[in-house]
């Protein structure tokens, strides 16, 4: 089994919550799932699309064509039939126009949500019945969610689902509902992912600006705030964001800023303070396509060069891209721990379809992001004699304490400083500092985890993807097709961007048929990131830059004959 | 803690005759005043003559970015708001580059005392026209004078109904540093505006011109919970200066209206264990 449900609508049709509740009740039934979501940048009207994909076995990413079109408006049936494939299905409302045949599905939604429920916004609920009713999907699973989702507002709902049920009939799959899968799988979103793995790692302040798709990390984290123990204020615009981020950092509480592109340009000077100071942060892009405003709802990977060279000045940083949710929630646990350990700013780089896809994943393990703390205890301070913030230390890291904890006074400045943190002008100073600062590079080498291969062994004589971030899902899916059908490829997925490990990369460049660089954006970033570092130049590139995500058909169809 | 005590021993790069000595000897003295111990303590300043003040006094400190002292400093406030956390810097910094973090902060009510230097220019850069400069005020980059009605950071703060206003001279150290003290006792979001002369760049703002001007608002019998009477000395126009507790309202600070800052210092909760993590993702099963 392998199926799209697409439920399409305009924006303030309830797509999301339909699409939610659904997603949920496949969750339920034992399925992998994924659920892809797209929308317009406005409150009502415009598209909503909520792509939900159900199989038995392990699912990678979105597809783009539709087996079951379940469309709220007639704009978006119009917009969506033409991706419903042969063989697929159409549920919609019976005052709809579309060509009638075996596979459509009319249900006198409106009118029932009016005569029977009082309630013309339930049509949608209606509709959600009767494509539960298609799909052969539990009734019991899909009450037992609404009931936990819509509390009191339950029964009406169930009533509605069991109208649309009524009038609909069984279409040609099976949604079965299979073995209990609780605890074996999560249902996540990667914005949720980044949430949790934040406060995870102990993060207890957060101050940002919304800016789609970073304020779905806002939002996650300000509704837990108070359970979980963190400040999460609304920042008057990003620069105070990340200078009130750092300060927080300074006396002590791991700090979060979460943005996207345009915000986080406006964070630049700050990203800066933070190297001059050695004082962690990390900060979550959710990238979307610019330049400028962009396409401020749709998905993209266009950040990657300007967060590894973001900030005047040169200091060390940390850059990841976690693959999918899973990694999203470790990666930003690790982010947190490695700004804690060397002092540096973290940068976090998702994008829209990565923050706003539901998937199932295997369970989050909660004994493998350890909170460290990197700090001088009191007790450490008390019996030093006398305290350099900045002390020139082999590893470049100087013990860092916080103020407050003792009566060592901690001085940090913008300024080139001394040891002491002192305002400085002597020139060789100066040099000594940047070394040390430069020198944590080193160390933070040595954190870096292994690009992902795939699949194992030699990559001798094959045609290997390269790629970063969240088309892994995408790539890892064309992989496997091609290998079905007998190809030779293989894929090197990179996750931790900056520093660059480059010896699998050489080995790749050295072993493979050919490179292919796959990038959800039009210049070739990584591509460059890998010449730059290596020398080595892509000769192929696929690139997707149209604001939707790639998808393995993206690339089979690029690389078979 | 005697006054000496506040002061780091360090060369000042300050200017002689500059108005900031006699401000960071009122800081000093405000601080003894207090009593408060140097470790308890937090002064985030920017960039700019004033901002260098952070190096001259023996406390924390945060020297951060030109116009984001007020910003930084309330991240200071949020995650450790035992300390006692003053921001300060120059009009540049904090009514130009940094003017929409004390819009909001101010809005915001953090425990915070403001230390503006109003020196009505860009002291730093070489005497450039600062938000506050005259209208008609010439430096190199206003050749014809600058065009602008100068920022009012009182009436400014009055209007946004700030928590505590005040104004002082910097030729005035004892009525600085009672300022700063009072200030820093009062809960809320407080500014002092001190007027201070720049004998390098400012020859119109001398010492002898505020010292024509100035007059003290509590010679006057002015009522500071009176925010219309604050408004209308703010905005007066007759050439005379005010300096004193203009406006001060009590009300509860952020951190007594924010849930999770009421029990524990935000740095100072635990860091998460497997457990609380553990249930942290129940929510995802
Ligand atoms: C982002 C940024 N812009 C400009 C500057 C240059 N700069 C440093 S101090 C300053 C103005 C200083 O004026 P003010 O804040 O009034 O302090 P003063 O020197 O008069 O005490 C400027 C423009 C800077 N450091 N950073």
């Amino acid at each position: 089994m392998d199926i799209v449900i697409r439920m399409v609508g305009a924006a303030g049709q309830g797509v999301q919550t339909v699409g939610e509740i659904l997603a949920r009740t496949a969750f339920r039934s034992g399925h992998m799932l994924h659920a892809e979501q797209s929308y317009h940048s406005r409150i009502r009207g415009g598209e909503n699309a909520f792509a939900l994909r159900i199989s038995d076995g392990p699912l990678w990413g979105t597809r783009e064509d539709t087996d079951l079109l379940v469309a709220l408006d007639q704009a978006m049936l119009d917009q969506f039939l033409p991706t419903v494939r042969e063989g697929g299905w159409v549920v919609c409302d019976e005052e709809r126009t579309l060509p009638d045949g075996d596979a459509v599905v009319r249900i006198p939604a409106g009118r029932l949500a009016k005569e029977e429920l009082e309630l013309p916004i339930a049509a949608n609920m209606i509709l959600l019945g009767a494509a539960a009713e298609v799909i052969g999907i539990s009734e019991e699973r899909l009450a037992e969610v609404v009931r936990e989702a819509l509390g009191k507002k339950a029964d009406l709902n169930l009533r509605a689902l069991a109208l649309g049920a009524e009038h609909a009939r069984r279409g040609p799959w099976t949604v079965p509902d299979a073995v209990d899968v609780r605890g074996q799988r999560m249902l996540l979103t990667g914005g949720a992912a980044v949430g949790a793995g934040a406060i995870a790692a102990g993060c207890r302040y957060v101050s940002s600006y919304p800016m789609t798709p970073g304020t779905a990390v806002l939002t996650y984290l300000a509704e837990r705030a108070e359970r979980w123990g963190l400040v999460v204020e609304q920042a008057e615009d990003e620069i105070a964001a990340i200078n009130m981020a750092l300060g927080a950092a300074y006396a002590g509480a791991r700090s979060l800023v979460t943005t996207s592109g345009g915000g986080f340009a406006l964070m630049v000077e700050g990203l800066s303070l933070a190297g001059m100071i050695e004082t962690p942060v990390v900060v979550h892009i959710g990238q979307r396509p610019a330049p400028a405003t962009g396409l401020p709802t749709r998905t993209g990977q266009e950040e990657l060069l300007f967060c590894v060279h973001a900030g005047h000045g040169e200091f060390p940083r940390y850059v990841v891209a976690p693959r999918d949710a899973e990694e999203a929630f470790y990666l930003t646990a690790k982010a947190f721990d490695v700004a804690e350990k060397y002092q540096i700013p973290a940068l976090i780089l998702t994008d829209q379809y990565l923050v706003d896809s539901f998937v199932t994943s295997p369970p989050l393990d909660p004994t493998r992001t350890p909170a460290r703390s990197h700090l001088l205890t009191a007790d450490e301070l008390q019996t030093m004699e006398h305290y350099d913030r900045f002390a020139v230390t082999p590893s470049g890291v100087s013990p860092r304490a916080v103020p407050g904890v003792s009566d060592k006074l901690v001085l940090v400045d913008s300024d080139e400083h001394d040891a002491y943190g002192r305002i400085t002008e002597d020139l060789q100073v100066r040099k000594v500092m940047t070394e040390k600062r430069l020198r944590k590079e080193e160390g933070l080498r040595t954190e870096l985890g292994e690009p992902l291969s795939y699949p194992e062994g030699s990559m001798e004589g094959r045609t290997v993807f390269l790629g970063w971030g969240s088309t892994y899902g995408a790539i890892r899916e064309a992989v496997e097709m091609l290998n079905a059908e007998g190809g030779r490829y293989a894929m090197l997925h990179f996750s931790e961007l900056w520093p660059l490990r480059t010896d699998e990369l050489r080995q790749a460049f050295d072993k493979a048929e050919r490179v292919v660089c796959i990038e959800g954006n039009a210049t070739g970033q990584l591509a460059q990131l890998v010449a730059q570092e290596t020398g080595l130049q892509v000769g192929t590139h696929i690139r997707r830059y149209d604001g939707r995500p790639l998808t393995a058909r993206d690339i089979i169809e690029e690389v078979s004959p | 803690m005697s006054v000496q005590q506040y002061l780091a021993d360090v060369e000042l790069a300050w200017c002689p005759g500059c108005g900031n000595h006699g401000i960071r000897r009122a800081l000093a003295n405000g601080l003894a005043l207090l009593g408060l111990p140097s470790h308890r303590v937090v002064l985030v300043t920017g960039i700019g003559q004033a901002a260098k003040m952070a190096h001259y006094v023996a406390v924390n400190g945060f020297n951060g970015l030109h116009g984001r002292t007020v910003a930084s400093a309330a991240g200071v406030k949020m995650a450790r708001h035992e300390l006692t956390v003053i921001a300060e810097s120059g009009d540049g910094d904090l009514y130009g580059e940094g003017g929409n973090h004390l819009l909001h902060n101010i809005r915001r009510n953090l425990d915070l005392t403001v230390i503006a230097h109003d020196n009505r220019v860009y002291g730093l850069t070489k005497g450039q026209a600062s938000p506050t400069a005259g209208q008609g005020y010439t430096t190199k980059a206003q050749p014809f004078g600058s065009l602008n009605t100068p920022l009012n950071p009182s009436a400014l703060a009055v209007a946004l109904d700030a928590s505590f206003v005040a104004q002082s001279f910097a030729g005035d150290v004892d009525g600085t540093a009672e300022l700063i003290a009072e200030a820093v006792r009062h809960k809320g979001f407080a500014l002092i505006n001190v007027l201070q002369p720049c004998p390098i760049w400012n020859r119109v703002n001398t010492f002898a011109w505020y010292k024509e001007r100035i007059y003290a608002l509590a010679d006057e019998g002015h009522d500071a919970a009176d925010r219309t009477a604050a408004f209308s000395v703010a905005t007066r126009d007759d050439g005379r200066i005010y300096t004193g507790v203009l406006y001060r309202r009590q009300g509860p600070s952020f951190v007594e209206r924010h849930p999770v800052l009421k029990e524990t210092q935000l740095a100072e909760r635990a860091l998460p264990t497997p457990d609380t993590v553990a249930s942290l993702l129940e929510e995802f099963a």
